[in-house]
């Protein structure tokens, strides 16, 4: 029996997993959001190697769900987007880190 | 656990980023070549403008070269934070630095017995000016290598004393040493991050 609800606790985690963030290019881009306050689409370009139209698209998908804010600007006449996690991404990326280390713990 | 530490790596990894483009330590590098040399043809005063001129070019050269490249970040408040309650530290250490600096420029003409003990270390009192204040750079930035370039250079003029070398063959040897790590470094960044296509419109 107690086999049993841990097997189906243990299935739980993974189904309850936020597959928004658990996308690997996601990950990476929620991971380099999440200790900085906010980056240009230049930096996240570089330091996740994604490319452009990859980080677009990926983007676009975290800012439909409400995990980043996308404010666009000109710097010197050149178009920048400016990204930055919101709290809700914030917290969102807090409960997937639980979630994982939940399911990954020894 | 392992996955803060990891984040923590991210974000100091990020933060480094920034300092490891070599410019500082070229700027820095030319600087002490340019006052060697200026040393060596007898107008030491022209090679002490070089410091300022090195400061002046600093954020331009950020502009020009590291930014197009690494993008912008504004990193968390928790370092920001730190970095402004080290920047008042570091304004009253630079003040101290500078103070004793003149004083050790002073303490060279005199006749008095301080002004003798200080002659007869040299050019060292003169390197642990330099010392402190590259360490002082690498605590305000929180880049180790400013406190290496703090040993070495109290290394380099303790060596040139006792071995009776010239000043300017001493501020030749580290700007070199400089100039060559400053050139490493930026080789390294422009490979590593390599100038993108500015953004368009569509992006993002």
């Amino acid at each position: 029996m107690m086999r049993e609800n841990s097997g189906d606790e243990y299935a739980q985690v993974v189904v309850d997993v936020d597959r928004v963030i658990h996308e690997p290019a996601r990950l990476a881009l929620v991971a380099h959001l999440y200790v900085v306050s906010e980056a240009d689409f230049i930096y996240l370009e570089q330091r996740t190697k994604l490319t452009r139209g990859n980080l677009s698209s990926h983007l676009r998908k975290l800012e439909e769900v409400g995990y980043i804010a996308v404010e666009k600007d000109f710097v010197d006449r050149i178009p920048r987007t400016v990204v930055a996690l919101t709290d809700k991404g914030r917290k969102a990326f807090d409960l997937y880190r639980q979630t994982m280390l939940r399911f990954l713990r020894d | 656990m392992k996955t803060e530490i990891g984040l923590a790596r991210l974000e100091r990894e990020s933060y480094m980023a920034y300092y490891r483009d070599g410019i500082l330590d070229l700027l820095v590098g030319f600087a002490l070549l340019g006052m060697s040399l200026f040393i060596m043809i007898g107008d030491a005063s022209m090679g002490a403008l070089l410091p300022l001129v090195a400061i002046l070019l600093h954020p331009g050269l950020k502009k020009y070269v590291t930014r197009p490249r690494l993008g912008y970040v504004k990193f968390a408040t928790h370092r920001e934070e730190r970095l402004k309650a080290k920047k008042g530290q570091l304004t009253i250490l630079f003040a101290v630095t500078a103070i004793v600096g003149v004083a050790v420029l002073m303490a060279y003409s005199g006749n008095s017995t301080w002004h003798l003990w200080i002659r007869s270390l040299g050019a060292i009192p003169v390197g642990v000016v330099l010392a402190a204040s590259a360490a002082a750079l690498g605590i305000l930035y929180n880049v180790r290598r400013g406190l290496t370039y703090a040993l070495v250079i109290v290394v380099v003029f303790i060596l040139g004393h006792s071995l009776r070398v010239h000043i300017s063959i001493q501020l030749l040897i580290l700007g070199l040493l400089l100039t060559m790590i400053g050139a490493t470094l930026l080789l390294h960044f422009v490979k590593r991050y390599p100038k993108l296509p500015q953004e368009s419109s569509n992006d993002a």
